[in-house]
């Protein structure tokens, strides 16, 4: 009788994925870097979601950060410099089944990759992108990027880059269909879990911008807030990140915010000081282009084959 | 209208023997030839059901069901195609990358073109490429597996696809089959039985795909793990099938008559629903009069009630509806279909829905996937006035002065039966002459008590074809045959919730149990309201007898009888930002740990790797990949120390040096001192 064996779905693979089967290469990042702090956080949220590892790619463009790919055991494209965003929705596009990763420097998204980051923000396709932001081209040791403070010494500006910064958070708040925003810093790895786990929960584009120290072309420029932390603004209440209540307890300084608020989240980024942490904003019921991209998604081969044979055979002479 | 009998005089004997002989045609007891009796109109017709003159379609069910099926299974046919061909291209590539794996100095030499071949060296390259990395290879079982399952897939993908549905049918029912693209007929002596086997083999077949399914599936993730998933492949038959592949075995039909079903026909088909295999049974029901049985069946018993049959096997789909009632037919097929259940569906083949509108073939569904109480399985709906004993129709018709008036008349079993060419003889139209409140109309008839209905006789109406209404006397068989349609009908209304007599009793009960509550709340109320006037009378003598004495009144408060409400005492206020203050303040203080034991806050180590590039047996990672101190023996006070000193996260506390004799302590211990603060 029907139901009365046993039900199918019961019988699905078991596998269970530790830490390690997320780990790639040895890290070359230098000592102290922020990266490998981001790159444990991430291993550990796929460990807890077990992504099958090859249901995960990670995505990047050039940098340090970029380097990021290699390190985890899953799939990955490491890809031409500040052009990680389009890769990243091409995947999303066709292979809706995977989760996908973007590492991208400051200098790889705010500067060469700057075009590509206004649009996919737009797109909001379903993926996580981390912005690795220390202030600095990293990899070719030490030039003005869009985020070096003003004044900062680098090899391209030696007296002290002469512009203020840009401000990733107050742009992407301009931003049109923007549905998920978040800060954190990568020396609290508890928030800096929280944060990319939230943005991983998000359905839609959850982009995390990561304060990331480079002890060797930045050093110091996050020591003040590293320092003390009053210096931060920690975003609570009940739709935000949430953390231990030891966690929160290391930052004095907090507001609660109520991330549909975008008003405020402009606000709280404009004052720049103090520097604010957490979920400035989030909206999910903002349209997902992936919706759109993934039509057709089980046409066999044979048919894609005709159907461009077809449209091709428009152009013949 | 001259040769109309007439009543010869009006003497009461006269009447008397009129009624004998109407009596004894009611009885069986001939009668007929007498003038009360004798005069018939040209063209009778019980009144209230238009009988069509067209004859029904006999293959009308099973074209419905093909419409049906046509518009529900391809879908899900093509989405269970798509399933398997994601899953063999996804079979196919990983065959494919391991082909890739040894190309060859031969392949890699046409892979490079001529212009490369004088270029490249192949087989030294064959030599660099054939080291492999990566991924799993694909041993000689798995390749075995993969083709096999490609195999089936191939076979399934390309084989066209089953019929819509496959029809067993007997060499009588051949009638209701029709010729169509999608339907498959055979001839079979016990269709029942016979679709049982169909059934088993038909899913097999299915099975063996839904193995290959199971097989890629697990193969394309790698994770096919023989020793655990060979014997899990081994058992896939219909009975672990998913509700949704269950309903991708092909439809089988078994198409009986209902006469032969409730005979000889009944093991077969009680067995097939019996065993929950989701068969659809199509019997073709005549509820007034089957020809197959003979006019005895009309009357000789209680009608075997098929579908009351098939609902005793419970968790079977049936349905009992008619091809005139397309809608109620339709939704039904659409239900069994969308299931993974047996269904019978009882169903007369009739150009309008005379058997439905008479209760002989009252429409019902039941549905077990609807619920598990009869109110939610058994759906009567669709029944003319499911709320009467027999439907109501309004009939128009002229009145002595020519007026036209609406009449009222209830539609029985008998002005259906009586369509019926067989029985046409069961009723005779009464002179007009013979009027008598003897003659009761048929539907309060029914309902008298035995021993009224004793001294009189059912009528119902019939009309001529100058639209003139005369009474006509059923017989008293046919008669009876109306009561047991009566009680089933009454049974099904019960069951439906309609009537139900549970229901009427817990409704008096509650009723009765309101009028109580009401009256103790109204005695309790008139209490009350007699208690505050004499406090109020009392309060009222108290203070005219305070000022006659000259107390002020403001002085009796407290003394009044009546209790004046209780005021707060009201504290100030603790102001509300206390609240949070106090809450911090019970936070822990960052405490200045002096340990003489080396530790680490784990929590907030970024995993930078620092410390344990220094001594990995002295710092170890935790599951989060976060360090802790593992074996303290394992190093120095000065590893310590120096890891504290590179710690980006600062959160290395060396403590104090475990080893007294270590070189340069001193300078270590003021070293340390900052991280032990
Ligand atoms: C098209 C192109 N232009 C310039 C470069 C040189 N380049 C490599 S990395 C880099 C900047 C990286 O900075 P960032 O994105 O902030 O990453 P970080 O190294 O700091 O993590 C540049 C300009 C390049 N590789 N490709
Ligand atoms: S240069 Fe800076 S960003 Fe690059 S690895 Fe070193 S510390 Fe990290």
């Amino acid at each position: 009788m029907f139901g009365l064996k046993s039900d199918p779905s019961t019988e699905l693979p078991e596998r269970y994925f530790s830490l390690e089967d997320y780990e790639g290469g040895v890290a070359r990042w230098c000592p102290g870097c922020g990266d490998l702090g981001v790159l444990t956080a991430v291993q550990r949220i796929c460990r807890a979601e077990q992504l099958p590892p090859e249901k995960v790619v990670c995505v990047s463009g050039i940098g340090c950060s970029s380097r990021f790919p290699h390190y985890v055991g899953t799939y990955g494209f490491h890809g031409l410099h500040g052009r990680p965003l389009p890769v990243a929705c091409g995947i999303k596009s066709r292979r809706p089944d995977l989760t996908v990763w973007v590492a991208t420097g400051d200098g790889d998204c705010c500067s060469i990759g700057a075009g590509h980051w206004i649009h996919a923000l737009r797109y909001n396709m379903d993926m996580v992108v981390m912005l690795f932001d220390n202030s600095v081209y990293g990899l070719t040791k030490k030039q003005t990027s869009p985020t070096t403070p003003q004044g900062m010494s680098t090899n391209t500006h030696p007296s002290g880059a002469w512009l203020p910064p840009l401000d990733p958070l107050t742009a992407m708040l301009g931003m049109t269909n923007v549905s998920f925003l978040a800060q954190t810093v990568d020396w609290n790895p508890a928030h800096l879990h929280a944060t990319l786990a939230a943005a991983y929960r998000h359905k839609g584009l959850g982009f995390v911008r990561i304060l990331q120290r480079c002890p060797t072309y930045s050093a110091g420029v996050f020591e003040d807030l590293q320092r003390d932390p009053s210096r931060l603004l920690m975003l609570t209440g009940p739709r935000g990140i949430q953390v231990e209540p030891a966690i929160a307890n290391m930052f004095p300084n907090k507001r609660e915010h109520d991330p549909s608020d975008l008003g405020t989240a402009r606000a709280i980024c404009e004052a720049h000081d103090p520097v604010p942490i957490g979920l400035l904003f989030q909206d999910e019921s903002r349209p997902c282009y992936d919706a759109f991209t993934n039509h057709g998604l089980g046409m066999p081969t044979a048919d894609k084959v005709a159907a461009l044979e077809k449209e091709l055979d428009r152009f013949t002479v | 209208m001259d040769q109309y009998p007439r009543l010869p005089g009006a003497s009461a004997e006269a009447k008397a023997e009129w009624l004998r002989a109407i009596r004894d045609f009611h009885f069986g007891r001939g009668g007929a030839a007498h003038p009360a009796l004798s005069w018939r109109p040209a063209a009778p017709a019980t009144c209230g059901l238009v009988v069509p003159a067209a004859s029904a379609d006999p293959t009308a069910p099973l074209r419905e069901l093909l419409e049906v099926a046509r518009t529900e299974v391809p879908a899900r046919r093509e989405a269970f195609a798509t399933q398997l061909r994601t899953l063999r291209d996804g079979l196919a590539d990983l065959l494919a990358v391991e082909d890739q794996r040894d190309p060859g100095p031969e392949r890699l030499r046409a892979s490079v073109g001529a212009f490369g071949a004088d270029l490249v060296d192949a087989s030294a390259l064959d030599g660099i490429l054939g080291a492999q990395r990566g991924s799993m290879r694909v041993d000689g079982r798995r390749r075995q597996r993969i083709e096999q399952a490609l195999a089936v897939f191939a076979r399934y993908l390309d084989g066209g696809g089953p019929p819509l549905l496959t029809v067993l049918h007997t060499e009588a029912g051949r009638e209701a089959v029709p010729a169509m693209q999608g339907l498959v007929a055979e001839l079979a002596e016990d269709p029942c039985r016979a679709a049982l086997r169909s059934f088993d083999a038909a899913a097999e077949r299915f099975c063996e795909v839904v193995r290959a399914l199971r097989t890629a599936r697990l193969e394309v993730t790698s994770s096919y793990d023989a020793e655990r998933h060979d014997p899990w492949i081994a058992t896939v038959d219909w009975e672990t099938l998913s509700a949704e592949e269950l309903s991708l075995v092909p439809t089988i039909v078994a198409v009986d008559s209902a006469s032969r079903l409730t005979g000889e026909a009944m093991p077969g088909w009680s067995r097939l629903l019996a065993s929950g295999r989701p068969v659809q049974v199509l019997a073709l029901a005549s509820p007034v009069h089957d020809p197959e049985q003979g006019l005895d069946a009309v009357f000789s018993s209680y009608r075997v009630e098929l579908g009351f049959l098939g609902i005793g096997h419970r968790e079977a789909f049936v349905q009992q509806t008619s091809t005139a009632c397309a809608e109620h037919l339709r939704e039904g097929f659409r239900r069994a279909l969308g299931g993974t259940r047996a269904a019978l569906h009882v169903v007369v083949v009739e150009p309008a829905p005379l058997s439905v509108a008479s209760r002989a073939h009252p429409l019902f569904r039941y549905d077990p996937d609807s619920g598990g109480s009869w109110a939610r399985r058994l759906d009567v709906s669709g029944n003319p006035d499911p709320e009467l004993d027999w439907p109501v129709t309004t009939l128009t018709c002229l009145a002595p002065g020519g007026r036209a008036k609406e009449l009222e008349l209830a539609v029985t079993f008998v002005d259906h039966a009586l369509q019926e060419s067989a029985l046409t003889g069961e009723a005779l139209v009464v002179s007009d002459e013979y009027r008598s409140d003897d003659l009761v109309p048929l539907a309060d008839y029914l309902r008298l008590d035995a021993e009224t209905a004793a001294r009189r006789l059912p009528c119902l109406w019939v009309q001529d074809e100058d639209q003139d209404l005369h009474r006509a006397v059923p017989t008293r068989r046919l008669t009876q045959a109306c009561r047991d349609r009566l009680a089933f009908w009454r049974s099904l209304q019960e069951l439906a919730g309609i009537h139900s007599e549970h229901v009427e009793r817990a409704l008096e009960r509650a009723r009765d149990e309101a009028r109580q509550g009401r009256e103790e709340l109204e005695a309790q109320r008139a209490a009350e309201l007699e208690q505050v006037r004499s406090e109020a009378v009392g309060q009222a003598a108290h203070l005219l007898a305070a000022t006659l004495v000259g107390v002020g009144v403001e002085d009796l408060v407290g003394l009044a009888p009546v209790t004046a409400p209780a005021v707060p005492v009201s504290t100030p206020a603790a102001p509300a930002a206390a609240a949070p203050a106090a809450a911090e303040a019970e936070v822990p203080a960052a405490t200045a740990t002096i340990s003489s034991e080396p530790w680490i806050e784990t929590a907030l180590c970024t995993s930078c790797n620092d410390c344990r590039n220094i001594n990995p047996q002295l710092f170890v990672y935790d599951d989060n990949k976060q360090a802790k101190i593992g074996d303290p023996s394992a190093g120095t006070f000065a590893q310590l120390v120096k890891a504290a000193e590179k710690c980006p996260a600062r959160c290395i506390h060396p403590g104090q040096p475990l080893d007294p004799n270590e070189k340069g302590l001193d300078k270590l211990i003021a070293r340390a001192a900052p991280f032990n603060r």
